[in-house]
């Protein structure tokens, strides 16, 4: 069953080019999907029209079997929630504890419930300690596991992540990474999809899409991408460095490509 | 970065501190417009604002506060004091001219001194009660206790919830704008500006240079922070729920009822022409 | 000049109850024309110990000297422009100091601030902005209406038009994606080439391995280690403290199994392979 749904979309700013071109897509319920594409591609555009953050667009987008319009896009916000990239610049209450209630008080949560809701998606993302801390007080990677937690909270079914880790340093990139794996694990009908120019991210996906000068340029398993250098290098992308060994060193491969030891191992022979 | 408090707000534990804010904010009210009434004579005036600092102090040690911190709020003022005792002095505002004595050929007229008397002690009175209010409430409780008390505007389509997010959003992002003032300022130091030093037109400059970045970056904050908000269903219209609450306690209830017996006091006094036989 | 530090100590907010020390007792040289990165966990005293080379922050004991100018504990040197335009500092997102009109404006701001006439500032920018690869085309466009990456060119290129000797950056690379981060650490290492000191704070242990000729390492306000990216990764006590680069954790694994691995291979995956071929 599709969850998320894109049919012949094209945008344009006012009086540019076309920012997207003709893109057409599908990404099932529980995926986990990375969308690539370099600087200008169009990959924050598309996230924003996923998002209803944006207007003028032609072509449908469909969420959970529902389409996409001015009309419609407060009830698919319950179902889609967004992380975005600057950590300070979604962080609206004055503690972890107020922030995460924000989207309760909007969803009309009885007060009654809401600490114990609070406590709950805290915990799941690690932050149940710092209830209390105000954001300037928390690290890049904190707020945006915050924020994951704000979504979380929400129960929806899409989890979209706007180049949520560009901003952080490699911490809290590490830290986000290994949430969203416990998220998979702990809600697996979630869909994820993450916008993001991070390959080592990308290589954790089951599926990657790549966005070209406004087109659809790749659609398949990163195993598939990342092995096709010729691909990767005309995609203004980078490679992961195991698969940067897998280029080099084609015949020394060894079963499982992410054990360095096992690369060692096969190199020595 | 260094630590930074906001505001004057002092995290001690006294009696003011665990006060619900909006009855002191109704205290602070009450006892401000106090401080400006005129009773029947200058010794009932004097008398009575004379309690009034005796209970004001009161408020202060119970807040745990020094008299130097209120010097500190006051020494900034001292100019600006000095300068209305003058003003008072050589241009009397008053008609009562007829007792004076004579200080260096100028004429002091004892109704002006008393004129600048009566201002400096209401400005230092309500500078006192400021800081009572500021060092035992956070600031956003302040804004919770505004907020309630613009909750019946709403009749007359006054945005109350929208002006209190507002507010509680403001306040928020108080200490990350400072930061972001203070990077600039070392960024454009960097380049060169000296903030401090200079002519006219370089400091011109270094200021532009200062705040023209500083409002690009606060428009593409709100845009940013405007679409997260959008995005987590916030619609500032709606009805929405409520994480904090101010509880009233018994001590709230002791607090009311002394302001009102203060209140009510004075109106007697006003209204009686309550005047002291002197 | 190497830049020196004598026993700086710095502490933010003296005899308040937030006083705090960010810089204990730091003597450091940083060697001119090295390519230096300083690292060490966020509040180490990175950021604090480079606001001192241009003199943005004080000692509040102890001294140092750049480009022979001695700053003394809490005395502004008269000579504080020299020195601002000696070593150049580039904060982390720094696109967020441009304020101009004009691309060609902003940059001529940091030499018109050091007393160059506007021809010369003119001049000084339009090489810069070469440097950072942003052509004529760029010069009377508005700032704001360049992408982030480009915006991030103009502020740097803002520095670099003060021409200075010594390069401080703070996380440059920062937000960047991988493409605009090459090319960020190209221009750095052509500078380098070309004789600039480079300073460079980062988390980045990559860029550390890839780029740098000496490496400090910070922890609560010390510095407690000064070597080279050489010693720091594959030395015998090679700190547990940060994460490896996947090259580094590969090489140490292809020397426990025998496989010998010269220093000349030790930088970059290429370096590595080229070395392989040829044996």
């Amino acid at each position: 069953m599709a969850m998320i749904k894109v049919e012949h979309l094209s945008f344009a700013y006012e009086d540019t080019k076309k920012v997207l071109n003709d893109i057409s897509l599908t990404i099932p319920q529980g995926q986990y999907v990375a969308l690539m594409g370099h600087n200008g591609s169009g990959k924050s555009t598309l996230a924003k029209l996923l998002a209803g953050l944006l207007d003028k667009k032609t072509g449908i987008i469909t969420i959970d079997g529902e389409v996409l319009t001015p009309s419609s896009i407060k009830e698919i916000r319950k179902k889609l929630g967004i992380v975005f990239q600057n950590p300070d610049n979604q962080f609206i209450g004055s503690t972890v504890a107020d922030d995460l209630a924000f989207g309760l008080e909007n969803r009309l949560v009885p007060h009654g419930k809401m600490q114990s809701m609070i406590e709950t998606y805290a915990d799941q993302v690690g932050m149940k300690s710092f209830l209390h801390q105000e954001p300037t007080s928390l690290s890049g990677g904190q707020k945006q596991r915050v924020a994951i937690a704000g979504v979380l909270a929400m129960q929806p079914k899409v989890l979209l992540l706007d180049e949520a880790t560009a901003m952080l340093d490699p911490q809290g990139k590490k830290e986000i990474r290994d949430l969203i794996l416990t998220i998979r694990k702990q809600y697996p009908t979630l869909t994820i999809l993450a916008i993001t120019h991070d390959v080592e991210e990308a290589v954790l996906a089951d599926q990657v899409m790549v966005l070209n000068q406004g087109q659809l340029a790749f659609h398949g398993l990163p195993d598939t991408l990342f092995k096709d250098v010729k691909l990767v290098t005309s995609l203004k992308l980078t490679l992961p460095f195991v698969y940067q060994l897998l280029a080099a060193f084609p015949k020394h491969a060894p079963k499982q490509i992410f054990d360095l030891n096992a690369w060692a191992d096969a190199l020595c022979r | 970065m260094p630590a930074m408090t906001l505001g004057r707000y002092m995290p001690y534990d006294s009696l003011m501190h665990r006060l619900d804010p909006r009855i002191k904010l109704f205290a602070m009210v009450t006892i401000m417009v106090s401080i400006f009434l005129r009773f029947g004579s200058v010794w009932t005036d004097l008398a009575l604002y004379g309690l009034m600092f005796v209970f004001i102090f009161i408020l202060m040690r119970i807040t745990k506060i020094k008299l130097s911190q209120l010097y500190r709020q006051l020494k900034p003022l001292w100019f600006m004091l000095l300068f209305l005792l003058f003003i008072n002095l050589l241009l009397p505002n008053t008609q009562d001219i007829s007792t004076y004595f004579d200080a260096w050929g100028v004429k002091i007229y004892y109704a002006a001194l008393l004129q600048t008397f009566y201002i400096v002690f209401r400005l230092v009175l309500m500078i006192a009660l400021t800081l009572i209010i500021t060092a035992s409430t956070r600031p956003l409780d302040l804004t919770y206790a505004i907020e309630w008390y613009l909750i019946p505007w709403k009749i007359i389509r006054f945005p109350s919830h929208e002006v209190a997010m507002t507010m509680s959003i403001a306040l928020r992002f108080i200490p990350t704008l400072l930061e972001e003032t203070y990077r600039i300022m070392k960024a454009q130091a960097s380049r060169g500006v000296d903030f401090v030093h200079g002519k006219l037109k370089e400091k011109l400059r270094a200021i532009v240079s200062l705040i023209v970045p500083l409002f690009i970056s606060a428009f593409q904050r709100s845009e940013e922070l405007a679409n997260a908000m959008e995005a987590r269903g916030y619609d500032p219209s709606a009805t929405r729920t409520r994480y904090r609450e101010l509880t009233w306690h018994r001590r709230d209830f002791f607090a009311l009822l002394m302001v009102l017996v203060y209140l009510g006091g004075f109106i007697y006094l006003l209204t009686t022409g309550f005047t002291l036989p002197l | 000049m190497p830049i020196k530090l004598h026993h700086v100590f710095h502490v933010y907010s003296q005899k308040t109850p937030f006083q705090f020390e960010a810089l204990h007792d730091v003597s450091v040289v940083i060697e001119e024309h090295s390519f230096t990165a300083i690292i060490g966990h966020t509040g180490s005293g990175k950021s604090t110990l480079i606001q001192h080379l241009n003199a943005l922050l004080l000692p509040t004991s102890g001294s140092l000297e750049v480009n022979e100018i001695v700053i003394q504990a809490n005395q502004l040197p008269k000579a504080v422009k020299k020195i601002r335009q000696y070593a150049g500092v580039v904060f982390q997102f720094p696109e967020a100091q441009l304020f101009e009109e004009h691309v060609i404006e902003d940059v001529m701001f940091g030499p018109l601030n050091f007393g160059k006439t506007k021809i010369e500032a003119k001049q000084a920018a339009q090489l810069a902005l070469q440097q950072v690869g942003l052509d004529e085309s760029f010069y009377d466009r508005s700032p704001f209406e360049l992408s982030g990456g480009e915006r991030r060119r103009v502020a740097i290129a803002g520095i670099l038009a003060m021409q200075p000797k010594v390069l401080i950056l703070d996380e440059p690379t920062a937000g960047l994606d991988p493409v605009g981060a090459a090319m960020m650490m190209s221009l750095f290492t052509q500078l380098h080439q070309q004789g600039m000191t480079i300073i460079i704070v980062t988390h980045d242990m990559e860029l550390v391995l890839k780029f740098a000729s000496h490496v400090k390492v910070m922890e609560h306000g010390k510095v407690i280690k000064q070597s080279t990216p050489k010693d720091l990764f594959y030395g015998k006590d090679a700190s547990k403290d940060f994460i490896k680069p996947p090259l580094v954790q590969l090489i140490k694994a292809l020397r426990k199994k025998g496989k010998t691995i010269s220093s000349t291979q030790e930088r970059s995956l290429t370096d590595l392979v080229q070395g392989w071929k040829v044996s």
